[in-house]
């Protein structure tokens, strides 16, 4: 079987896709108007192609690439549940896409509207006082909140005795490099025997000298931190701020809030609960709530509302600054609007209920196999370990590999690192109980082919546009970009 | 599905929640809404908007308006890009992976670059990064940036540099080399700069050199067309914002940025990079690669804290280049360059219109002086449906008399030329 060509390995000299705008003013030389040395010798080596091949080759390139579209996709943490259309329809509008972020705010009410309004919902939904949208990610909102929680200790004189971070042993890698950004050392708190946090640990590890403790609830293992009210007092009483990673809210919107919870601030993926679409690796849209104490730090500029008339708020002498190049992803806000509005207040609970109820079933369905990594009740995703097939000679991403072959999207694996084997699955509240079902009896039959037939798991997929890949070649063989008058693909007409 | 988990209600799978943290109440958000509905509130809502479409805009100031071809919009749309998520799992991923490896040799090509990464957030959070990364690459803890970047760009340095222990210094253009020292962990300028203005930054490149610090430059990819590429000027660090490749403006995001780098800062960078490779047939594909810089791995010592980039714009990015080709994206840059000095021709006819920069080559931005407050004369023209441009007052003090004006090849020369005679009634 032949390679799929690179988009450069379909190009012929002189072909060309969609032309551009007629340009009716004299088309004198770019040498009158530019200094030549400024110019270039040699165009850019972009591809010529006609639009055909153009959209051929992107919907073959899309049909090599699986997305919940195609089929279940328990990636756990990642919550990837079914993105409604009706909210890309929400977000095409060109009275939205083709507005500029620069534009007089009395010309962009209509944004301004939707984005205050969201913001509300965000702040009442987590139980904050107040929200910003202009984080373009999940990693972006923990870096906002630890850079407020820096400036809100700064304020108080406490900003140079205080350089820790705590991080549970679980946590995903964007914690603690997300303290590192903001100029933290990272201490990290053990997780206890029933999966929750270490209190003695935490105890022992708090004191004047942090800053902050950043506490995923519920955890990356699946398990909600009964603790967290307690491990908020004791936090608190030594003077530290305690963020909560929202990446898990989809097992609590409309069940329970982290802001009652004692929480200080938290991130919100709206790509992860708020349904907007992944893409592939972005754009996602991350959100965060905040208390009163640290309203004050807040990115500026902070939408804000004058009776009818919604502007954006630049005189915040304590913000923190800017961390995105203006507003946040706003389309990705239109989506979270639609989606808020779908369910609305009587809907939203179902969505938590729903995604506990489909995580607490496969973990059941498929525990003989796969036992849970913590033997309790599971919140929107189970942590389970594929250690028992270990003496076949099969790992957990063996496992996953296989499950391309059935057709599904593999779960998170090697995740949480404290968990040996790990596959963390999280079905989301979107998947109907046959799909579940489905994916289950597959996850069965592997463990079977993984006493009978480990060869077929080591070997897989075996059924993807392309065989177990070379990653280690990869990096001892750096090769990031296409150079021209490098092989031209075999099956070229 | 409760008996097989052995449960009597879903209420009991929440006892993990103390009692008293679980709602008792509704949530104050607004009942749900159907389908239907929600797209007519929505519409009702965007009609309080006056888009780009209804006015002829002559603003940029980082963002531009450019004319899309519709197949960008249809096969981003595709739900097997759409709703996927990162290639973790290379095999389910292949068409993802390997448009990403296009895209990044396209931003090579564009930026004269050796190594492009698979996207950032947008141009001001890459040039933010762009810093830090000098700063862990060279030790050093000072950050010299250019009054002519973008304000944005230079707000959100502020906000990433200082926090790992840097300090940023800001300097106008022509004070930017003096400004370059022992202890300079990095110089960052824009090109075109923040007014337009394509200025050789050849004797940045030299002053970095000699001591040491590294360079970054936050690039224009449209302009790149046409201009000399930063590359070729010898620049260590490209970054910009890709929104121009076809992005929809949408208000600020998303957008998508980009980061390039000389090869011997690979291993230095932040965010996703598509590596080929191949399978035990031989087969090529494409994997993520030099993972151990990354977050989920490297956790405190990650280059970066970004997990989740911009992978759909960066997708639009490749077709839109894809679909306009070699000739028909220099053709756009060549068109925004013409219409742009057009169009200052006409302005700089009206009595009392100087240009900001008189003596300084620009691609298609330009500043220009007004005889009176550029605030009121943006809004004065917004009443004709003009956009004029961006009034500069908010960002320099001592400019509230400038405008900033872009324009794209979707302009006309008769919209050019209405500019003109408005712009010529309200100064006047």
């Amino acid at each position: 079987m032949s390679d799929f060509p690179l988009i450069f390995e379909r190009s012929r000299p002189g072909r060309r896709g969609v032309r551009p705008p007629a340009c009716d003013v004299p088309e004198l030389p770019l040498g009158e108007l530019l200094p030549s040395d400024l110019l270039r010798d040699e165009p850019p080596a972009l591809p010529e192609v006609g639009e055909l091949d153009v959209v051929r080759h992107f919907t073959n390139l899309s049909q090599r690439n699986y997305g919940i579209d195609t089929g279940f996709y328990p990636l756990g943490s990642c919550t990837m549940k079914y993105n409604p259309r009706v909210n890309e329809e929400a977000a095409a509008n060109p009275r939205f896409t083709q507005m500029h972020p620069l534009q007089p705010d009395g010309t962009a009410q209509g944004c301004l509207r939707v984005m205050h309004e969201l913001q509300s919902w965000m702040a009442e939904i987590t139980g904050f006082d107040a929200a910003t949208l202009q984080p373009p990610a999940g990693a972006s909102g923990e870096l906002l909140c630890l850079l407020m929680i820096r400036a809100y200790h700064e304020s108080r004189g406490e900003g140079e005795q205080r350089k820790v971070v705590l991080v549970p042993d679980s946590a995903h890698g964007t914690n603690p490099a997300s303290a590192a950004r903001a100029g933290y050392t990272v201490e990290s708190v053990r997780t206890a025997e029933d999966g929750g946090c270490d209190i003695e640990d935490l105890k022992a590890k708090t004191g004047p000298h942090v800053a902050a403790m950043m506490l995923t609830n519920p955890t990356t293992l699946g398990l909600f931190e009964k603790r967290s009210v307690e491990m908020n007092e004791i936090l608190h009483a030594a003077g530290v701020q305690v963020f909560c990673d929202g990446a898990n809210m989809n097992a609590l919107v409309g069940v329970a809030r982290p802001g009652d919870m004692g929480f200080d601030c938290m991130h919100l993926n709206l790509h992860k609960t708020f349904s907007t679409p992944h893409g592939g690796g972005g754009p996602g849209c991350g959100c965060v709530g905040v208390q009163k104490h640290l309203e004050p730090f807040l990115p500026a500029p902070v939408l804000s509302r004058d009776g009818e008339r919604f502007f954006w708020d630049h005189d915040r002498p304590q913000s923190v600054g800017r961390v995105h190049s203006f507003f946040g992803n706003f389309l990705m806000n239109v989506r979270a609007w639609a989606y808020v509005r779908a369910y609305g207040r009587e809907g939203l609970p179902e969505i938590a209920k729903h995604a506990v109820l489909n995580a607490n079933y496969v973990m059941e369905r498929i525990r003989d196999e796969f036992p849970p990594a913590y033997d309790r009740v599971c919140m929107h995703e189970c942590v389970v370990t594929a250690s028992p097939l270990k003496k076949h000679g099969v790992r957990a991403l063996d496992v996953s590999k296989r499950l391309i072959d059935y057709g599904f999207h593999p779960p998170t694996n090697y995740f949480p690192l404290i968990v040996p084997e790990a596959l963390m699955i999280e079905p989301t509240e979107t998947e109907s109980k046959e799909t579940l079902d489905a994916f289950c009896d597959a996850m069965l039959a592997i463990a079977r082919e993984a006493r009978e037939e480990p060869e077929l798991l080591h070997s897989a997929p075996h059924h993807a546009p392309v065989g177990r890949l070379d990653e280690a070649w990869a990096a001892r063989n750096l090769d990031v970009r296409w150079s021209p008058g490098e092989r031209v693909a075999s099956n070229a007409e | 599905m409760l008996a097989t988990i052995g449960v009597e209600s879903i209420a009991e799978l929440f006892t993990d929640i103390p009692e008293a943290l679980q709602l008792k109440e509704p949530l104050d958000v607004p009942p749900a809404l159907d389908p239907h509905s929600i797209l007519a509130t929505l519409r009702e809502y965007s009609r309080l908007n006056r888009s780009l479409d209804e006015m002829v805009s002559f603003l940029g100031a980082g963002v531009y308006q450019h004319a899309v071809p519709s197949a960008v919009a249809a096969l981003i749309g595709r739900g097997e890009f759409l709703s996927a998520y990162t290639p973790y799992q290379p095999e389910a991923s292949q068409g993802y992976l390997q448009t990403i490896y296009e895209f990044q040799t396209m931003i090579c090509e564009l930026t004269g670059m050796e190594v492009a990464n698979a996207s950032m957030y947008d141009g001001a959070t890459a040039a933010a990064e762009a810093a830090v990364m000098a700063h862990g690459v060279t030790g050093r803890d000072k950050i010299v940036v250019s009054r002519a970047l973008h304000p944005h760009y230079r707000e959100c340095i502020h906000t990433y540099a200082p926090a790992v222990g840097c300090t940023v210094v800001e300097a106008l253009w022509d004070e930017l080399e003096a400004a370059i020292d022992e202890q300079t962990a990095c110089v960052v300028w824009q090109y075109p700069d923040f007014f337009g203005r394509v200025l050789s930054p050849s004797h940045l490149v030299n002053r970095a050199k000699e001591v040491g610090a590294l360079t970054v430059c936050a690039a224009e990819p449209v302009s790149l067309g046409v201009l000399r590429p930063p590359g070729a000027f010898g620049v260590d660090v490209v970054v910009g914002e890709g929104q121009p490749l076809g992005v929809p403006m949408g208000y600020g995001g998303p957008h998508v940025g980009f980061f390039c780098v000389k090869k011997d800062l690979v291993r230095a960078i932040p965010g996703r990079i598509v590596g080929k490779t191949h399978d035990k047939d031989g087969r090529r594909g494409f994997v993520m690669t030099l993972r151990t810089r990354e977050q989920d791995i490297r956790r405190e010592k990650a280059t970066s804290n970004i997990c989740t980039n911009q992978a759909l714009m960066a997708l639009a990015a490749t077709i839109y280049i894809s679909l306009l080709g070699k000739q028909g994206f220099r053709e756009v840059a060549e068109a925004c360059v013409r219409n742009a000095h057009y169009c200052a021709e006409q302005l700089l006819r009206i009595p009392g219109v100087s240009m900001l920069f008189p003596d300084d080559p620009f691609a298609f931005e330009f500043g220009v002086r007004l005889p009176r407050d550029a605030e009121a004369v943006r809004d004065a023209l917004l009443e004709q449906g003009i956009l004029a441009g961006l009034p500069l007052g908010r960002f320099y003090d001592d400019r509230k008399d400038c405008l900033l004006i872009a324009a794209t090849e979707v302009r006309t020369r008769a919209e050019m030329d209405r500019f003109a005679t408005e712009l010529a009634k309200v100064v006047n």
